[in-house]
C-alpha cells in the first residue's frame, strides 16, 4: 500500500492506482470528459488537472490526475486556484464547442466555468450537440476493431468523421460512439427498423423471440462470423435470451417467485 | 482485404492509372504498415495530391484501417487533400522574414495572382501557399518554388520574383555536387581508416590554391551555383600550365548568408562576398593563378567600412569560436574522402577500439554536453538512463525537425557537415548499445535531406555502417524519414509517433523514451547539434570541451542571428557570450540607422527579451530567469519598427496552427488568446482585457498535455512583463508606436522632409504625392498604412500617429 496526502487527508492507495481512482474511492468528485473504462486514459480534457507536490513545501505542478499514478509522500489538492483557473478555462472553452450540451452545462454549474458567450462551432459540428474532440468516440471504435471513424485534421480544424469526411464503409452501425458520446453530439436514430448514424442506414434485424429490433444486420453477420455463434444467437434479445438459456436448461430447481415456490421444470412466464 | 491494385473492371481510365501509379509506390516502398507517412509522401510527389481513392488504395496495400490513413494525411501540411496547380509557390511566414516585411509579400502575391492562400489559379499552373520557415532566414523575406528560392523581397519586387518563378528557372535546383562517384574503400578495420586518410591527405596537399564556394542555401538562392559553374569553365579554359592545382569546391554553409555568394579563396583565406558569375573570370586570373586579391569583392566592416582581406578578420567571425561549426564552408559535405582526411571518423575509430560504452557515456557526462534542441538536458544522463533501461534493442534517434521559425542550425550543419552528425550518432549507439537509428529531417529541408541521405549511403558502403564496423563487435545501421510539416513532431513523443507512421500528437510522458520509445523500445533522441557536438568531444576530450563557456552550460553554441541585424546569418559563440556582443559585435548591430528593440530567442517557446536585458550572457539558466530560453538557438532581432504586441500576436498564431489538437487547452485556448490579442492590435481592448490576456496565457501553460501548449504563452507573457508600455499605448492611447497594427497607425509626412521622392516611390497604392525636392503629403484615404513610405525614409521624414493624434494634428493645421 500507498501512503498518499489528498486534500490534506492521509490516504492509502494501491501500487499503480489512478489518482482519479483515488480520489474517487474516497468521495471526491472530480470532473472528467474523455476518461473512459474501456480504453486507455489520453489526458485529452485537461477536467480532471489536480495539483501535486513530491514535498509539501516544493513547487507544485498542474497535472491529469486520470495519467497520473500514485506515489508515496505525493501531496495532492483538488481544489487549487491553479487547479480551479485550468478547469474553469477548459470549461469556458468547451462550451462554445458545445453551448447546447446538456451534461457539459451541468459540469460547468459544478465547477463553476462559465460560458463566454462565444460559440466556435464548425460547420462539421453543426446539427449536433457540439463536438468537444475528446476523443472516446474513435478510441472506442478503434478498440471494437472497426476504425471506421478518426479524427482528421489538426488543430482546431480537427474533427471527427468517416475518411475524407464521407459516410465510413466500416461502421457496422454497432452505436457505441454515440452512447458514450459525453456531450451527446453523436446522432443515432433508429425508426421503423432502419438505424442511422455517421450518414450510413444500417438495417436492424429483429429478435427471433420477441421482435425487438436488437442489431444492425452487418454487425451481426461480422460478430457471428468472429465469434462462431449462429445469426439467430446473436440477434437474440437480452430478455429472450435469458428465457432461451433457461429453457435449455430445463429441469431447474424450485426458485423463488413472488408468489412463493415455483413449480419445477422450464420456467414459463418469468417477468420480462 | 482486396490485392494490390487489382483491377476494377467498372473503374475509369484514371482511376486505374492511379491505381497504377500507387502500386509502383508500394512495390518500391514495401507494405509495412510503418512505411504509411513514405508511401503518402510518394504518392503526394507523384500525384500532386491525395485523392480519397489514393487513400483507399494505400489502405489497403499496407493493411492499414483507412480512418488512419485519413487521420495521417490530413495532419500533416505536406500532403494535400485537393489538388494543386503544377507550381507550388511557397511564401515563407517565419519569423525572421515576418519581421521583415512577409506580410506585406504574402499580400501583395495574392493580388498580383489574384487568389487567396492555399488557392489554385484558374489555369492550373500557381498554387499559392503559406510555410512556417523555409530555414533561409538570413535572405527574408523569401518565396521558393521547386527549390528555388527568391530572397530579399519586397512587396514591390513580388511580380517579378513569380515571373521568374513561372518561367520554371530551375538553377538553384540542381543537385549539390551531383551523383556520388566517390571510388571509396572498404574499411574493415582502424588501420584501413587510418592508411586511407593518409593516402587521401597525400592527395588533398595537391592544389595549390583552391576556390570555395558556398553552396547552402542562402548563397544557392543568391545564385551561387552559377558562379561555381563559371569558376569551374574559367579554369578548364585557362592555359593548361595555369589550371595545374587549381581547384574549386562547393562547401556547405559558411555562414555570412546576408552577403552571399561567398567565395573563399585558400591558402590565403581571402573572402569574396556577393560574387556575380560575371567575376569569375578575375577571379581565376588574378587570385586563383596569382594571389592577388580583389578588392571590390571584399567585405567591408560594418562600423568601420574597411574593406578585410582575410575572413577570419571580420568582425562577424572574429567573434566566433567554430567548433561544432568546424569544417563547415572548408570541406565538400558530399565527399566522405574529404570528411575523413579533415580527421573525420577518428573519434569513432579511437572509441570503437579503446572505449567501453560505460567510459564513453562518462565522458560526454564530464564534458557537462546538455541538449541542444531547447530543453538542455544533460546528454550523458540521458544516454546512461538509457543505456540501464530494461529492455534488449535499444534505439538512437536523431531529431531534425527544427521548426522554430527563424533557426536554421540543424539545416545548415546537416547541409555542410552530415557526416560529423552521423558519426556523433554512431558513437551514441555504441554507448547504448542500440543497433537501429533513425535519422528524422523535415521535408521543408530538401537539400539536407539529400545531403544526409547520401552520407548514409557512403558511410555504409565504406563499412562506418552495417555489420562489425571497423572490425569491432558493433553493428548498426540508421533508416531516414522526411517530415509530413507539422511543428509538433519536433516534440520527442509525437516525433516517434510520426516515425512510426502516425500522426503526430505527443503522448504524456513518463514513461519517458528512455524506457520507452520507439516502437516501444528504449529510445534516446538527439537534436542534430548534440550529436554533432558528441563528435567533437570525443576528438577534443571532456576537459576541453568543458574548458569553454560557463559554470552551467558548456561548450559552444550555434545561433542563427536573423531579423534586423546588418550581418545575418549563422554564428557559433561559446556559451555565456552576452546577446549584447553577439547583436552589435557579430551581428553589426541594426541597420539603417534604427533603434535595436527587443531580441527574441528561443522560438515560439521563447521570450522577448528588451534591450535592457541584453548583457545577460548565452546560458540556459540566465535566459530562462529573464523569462526567455535557450530553444534550438534562433536569435530574432528586433527593431523600433517592430510591435512586441504583432508578434505575440504573430508566434500565437503561429502555434494555434500547430497545435496538434489532442488537449483542450492548447487547441482552443491558444485560438481564445490570440483572438484576444488581436482586440488588442485593432485597438478595441479595455485595460482589463490585459489582465484576462495574462490569465488565460498562464491557464494555457499550466493544463497543456506537452510542451508545446506549456510554453506556448512564453511570447505573450515575456512580451506583457517587458512590454506592458506598449500594449497599453494600444488599449488606452489607440496608437501603435512601431507603426505595424494597421488599424491604430497613421503615418504623416513631418517637416525633416526634402522631397527626395523615395516614399513616393516605394508606396504600392500611389497615396503619396509631392514634387521632387518639396515636401509630401500622404493622402490618408487611400493609405493602406503598410509602412513601406517610413522604411525607406533616411531622414525620419515620416511621423506613426494615432488616429486621435492626427485629427488632433488637421485642425491645429486648419485653425
Amino acid at each position: 500500500m500507498i501512503e498518499l496526502r489528498l486534500d490534506g487527508k492521509l490516504v492509502l492507495a494501491a501500487e499503480g492506482e489512478r489518482l482519479l481512482d483515488v480520489a474517487r474511492r474516497v468521495g471526491l468528485r472530480i470532473p472528467t470528459l474523455c476518461d473512459h473504462p474501456a480504453v486507455e486514459p489520453e489526458g485529452a480534457c485537461r477536467l480532471c488537472v489536480v495539483e501535486v507536490r513530491d514535498r509539501a513545501e516544493g513547487p507544485g505542478r498542474v497535472v491529469p490526475s486520470c495519467l497520473e499514478r500514485v506515489q508515496p509522500g505525493l501531496d495532492v489538492r483538488t481544489g487549487s486556484e491553479d487547479v480551479k483557473l485550468v478547469r474553469r478555462t477548459v470549461m469556458r472553452l468547451l462550451l462554445q464547442r458545445a453551448p447546447d450540451s446538456a451534461a457539459l452545462r451541468s459540469l460547468a454549474e459544478e465547477i463553476g466555468g462559465k460560458s463566454s458567450g462565444a460559440v466556435w462551432v464548425s460547420e462539421e459540428n453543426a446539427g449536433g450537440a457540439g463536438c468537444v474532440l475528446c476523443g472516446v468516440c474513435t478510441r472506442l471504435c478503434a478498440a471494437g476493431g472497426h476504425h471506421a471513424i478518426s479524427i482528421q485534421g489538426r488543430g482546431a480544424e480537427s474533427r471527427v468523421s468517416g475518411p475524407g469526411g464521407e459516410p465510413p464503409d466500416a461502421c457496422t452501425g454497432c452505436g457505441v460512439c454515440a452512447r458514450a458520446c459525453p456531450t451527446g453530439h453523436i446522432q443515432l436514430t433508429e425508426i421503423a427498423g432502419v438505424r442511422r448514424i455517421w450518414g450510413r442506414r444500417f438495417e436492424m434485424i429483429r429478435c427471433g423471440g420477441c421482435g425487438e429490433a436488437t442489431l444492425p444486420r452487418e454487425l451481426a453477420e461480422l460478430e457471428s462470423r468472429r465469434l462462431g455463434v449462429t445469426l439467430v444467437e446473436l440477434t437474440h434479445c437480452p430478455t429472450c435470451k435469458r428465457r432461451s438459456s433457461a429453457e435449455k436448461f430445463g429441469e431447474l430447481p424450485a426458485r423463488r417467485t413472488r408468489e412463493g415456490l415455483s413449480e419445477s421444470g422450464p420456467m414459463k412466464g418469468v417477468a420480462r | 482485404m482486396t490485392a494490390m491494385g487489382a483491377p476494377v473492371a467498372s473503374i475509369d481510365a484514371m482511376s486505374s492509372d492511379t491505381a497504377k501509379r500507387v502500386d509502383r509506390i508500394l512495390q518500391k516502398r514495401g507494405t509495412q504498415s510503418e512505411q504509411l507517412i513514405h508511401v503518402l509522401q510518394d504518392v503526394n510527389d507523384e500525384l500532386g495530391w491525395l485523392p480519397l481513392e489514393s487513400l483507399k488504395l494505400v489502405a489497403d496495400g499496407l493493411g492499414v484501417p483507412l480512418s488512419r490513413v485519413a487521420s495521417v494525411s490530413t495532419f500533416y501540411k505536406a500532403f494535400s487533400t485537393r489538388p494543386r496547380g503544377k507550381r507550388i509557390v511557397r511564401v515563407c511566414m517565419g519569423t525572421a522574414c515576418y519581421v521583415r516585411g512577409a506580410r506585406e509579400v504574402t499580400e501583395e502575391a495574392t493580388r498580383e495572382l489574384g487568389i487567396q492562400n492555399g488557392e489554385t489559379t484558374a489555369d492550373g499552373e500557381m498554387t499559392l501557399e503559406t510555410v512556417n520557415c523555409l530555414g533561409a532566414c538570413a535572405l527574408g523575406p523569401v518565396m521558393v518554388s521547386g527549390g528555388v528560392v527568391v530572397g530579399h523581397l519586397e512587396a514591390g519586387a513580388v511580380g517579378k520574383a513569380l515571373e521568374e518563378l513561372k518561367r520554371g528557372n530551375q538553377e538553384g535546383a540542381r543537385a549539390l555536387g551531383g551523383e556520388s562517384v566517390e571510388q571509396l574503400p572498404e574499411l574493415k578495420s582502424p588501420e584501413d581508416l587510418q592508411s586511407w586518410r593518409n593516402q587521401t591527405r597525400g592527395r588533398a596537399s595537391g592544389p595549390v590554391r583552391q576556390a570555395l564556394v558556398c553552396a547552402g542555401t542562402g548563397c544557392r538562392a543568391a545564385g551561387a551555383a552559377k558562379v561555381s559553374e563559371a569558376l569551374a569553365r574559367w579554369i578548364e579554359a585557362s592555359g593548361s600550365e595555369a589550371r595545374v592545382g587549381r581547384e574549386v569546391k562547393e562547401t556547405g554553409c559558411h555562414g555570412f548568408c546576408e552577403k552571399g555568394p561567398l567565395v573563399v579563396v585558400r591558402p590565403e583565406e581571402t573572402l569574396y562576398v556577393g560574387v556575380k558569375e560575371s567575376d569569375a573570370s578575375e577571379i581565376v586570373e588574378r587570385t586563383l593563378a596569382r594571389g592577388e586579391p580583389i578588392s571590390r569583392l571584399l567585405c567591408a566592416d560594418a562600423s568601420s567600412r574597411k574593406r578585410v582581406l582575410r575572413w577570419p578578420e571580420l568582425p562577424f567571425y572574429a567573434e566566433q569560436r567554430r567548433v561544432v561549426l568546424r569544417n563547415a564552408g572548408r570541406i565538400d559535405p558530399a565527399s566522405l574522402t574529404d570528411y575523413v582526411a579533415s580527421g573525420g571518423y577518428d573519434a569513432l575509430s579511437r572509441v570503437l577500439r579503446t572505449m567501453s560504452p560505460e567510459g564513453v557515456i562518462e565522458e560526454i557526462a564530464r564534458s557537462g554536453l546538455r541538449g541542444r534542441g531547447g530543453a538542455g538536458y544533460p546528454t550523458g544522463l540521458k544516454w546512461k538512463r538509457c543505456a540501464e533501461a530494461v529492455g534488449g534493442n535499444r534505439v538512437i534517434v536523431c531529431n531534425g525537425d527544427e521548426g522554430d521559425p527563424g533557426a536554421y542550425m540543424d539545416r545548415s550543419l546537416i547541409e555542410a557537415d552530415p557526416h560529423s552528425v552521423l558519426e556523433g550518432m554512431i558513437i551514441g549507439a555504441y554507448a547504448i548499445g542500440a543497433t537501429t537509428g533513425h535519422i528524422y529531417i523535415r521535408h521543408e529541408y530538401p537539400l539536407a535531406l539529400e545531403q544526409m541521405g547520401r552520407a548514409v549511403s557512403e558511410a555504409r558502403r565504406a563499412g562506418l555502417l552495417g555489420r562489425a564496423i571497423l572490425g569491432s563487435r558493433m553493428d548498426f545501421d540508421v533508416s531516414m524519414t522526411r517530415g509530413g510539416g507539422a511543428f509538433v513532431c519536433g516534440e520527442e513523443t509525437a516525433l516517434l509517433a510520426s516515425i512510426e507512421g502516425k500522426p503526430g500528437r505527443p503522448r504524456p510522458r513518463p514513461p519517458y523514451p528512455t524506457e520507452r520509445g520507439l516502437f516501444d523500445l528504449p529510445t534516446v533522441i538527439n537534436n542534430v547539434e548534440t550529436l554533432a557536438s558528441v563528435t567533437r568531444i570525443l576528438e577534443m576530450g571532456a576537459a576541453a570541451y568543458a574548458a569553454i563557456g560557463t559554470e552551467r552550460s558548456k561548450g559552444t553554441k550555434i545561433f542563427s542571428l536573423v531579423g534586423k541585424a546588418r550581418n545575418t546569418g549563422l554564428v557559433e559563440v561559446p556559451m555565456g557570450t552576452s546577446i549584447r556582443d553577439l547583436v552589435e559585435k557579430v551581428g553589426g548591430g541594426v541597420p539603417r540607422g534604427r533603434k535595436l528593440k527587443a531580441v527574441q530567442i528561443g522560438g515560439p517557446s521563447g521570450g522577448c527579451l528588451p534591450e535592457s536585458e541584453l548583457d545577460r550572457p548565452v546560458d540556459y539558466e540566465a535566459l530562462g530567469d529573464a523569462g526567455a530560453i535557450m530553444g534550438s538557438g534562433g536569435i530574432i532581432v528586433m527593431d523600433d519598427r517592430t510591435c512586441m504586441v504583432d508578434v505575440a500576436r504573430y508566434f500565437t498564431e503561429f502555434l494555434e496552427k500547430e497545435s496538434c489538437g489532442k488537449c483542450t487547452p492548447c487547441r482552443d485556448g491558444l485560438r481564445e488568446l490570440r483572438e484576444n490579442l488581436e482586440t488588442v492590435t485593432l485597438g478595441r481592448a479595455t485595460a482589463g482585457g490585459l489582465d484576462e490576456i495574462e490569465e488565460m496565457a498562464r491557464a494555457i501553460g499550466l493544463g497543456s498535455l506537452c510542451g508545446l501548449g506549456r510554453t506556448a504563452v512564453n511570447p505573450v507573457l515575456s512580451s506583457l512583463r517587458h512590454f506592458r508600455a506598449e500594449y497599453l499605448s494600444h488599449v488606452e492611447d489607440g496608437k501603435c508606436p512601431a507603426g505595424v497594427c494597421r488599424e491604430l497607425a497613421r503615418f504623416r509626412v513631418n517637416e525633416r522632409c526634402n522631397g527626395c521622392g523615395l516614399c513616393r516611390e516605394a508606396c504600392p497604392v500611389n497615396a503619396i504625392s509631392g514634387e521632387t525636392r518639396s515636401p509630401h503629403s500622404i493622402a490618408q484615404e487611400s493609405c493602406v498604412r503598410c509602412g513601406a513610405c517610413l522604411d525607406v525614409c533616411h531622414r525620419g521624414g515620416i511621423d506613426i500617429l494615432s488616429g486621435r493624434e492626427l485629427e488632433e494634428a488637421a485642425m491645429e493645421v486648419a485653425s
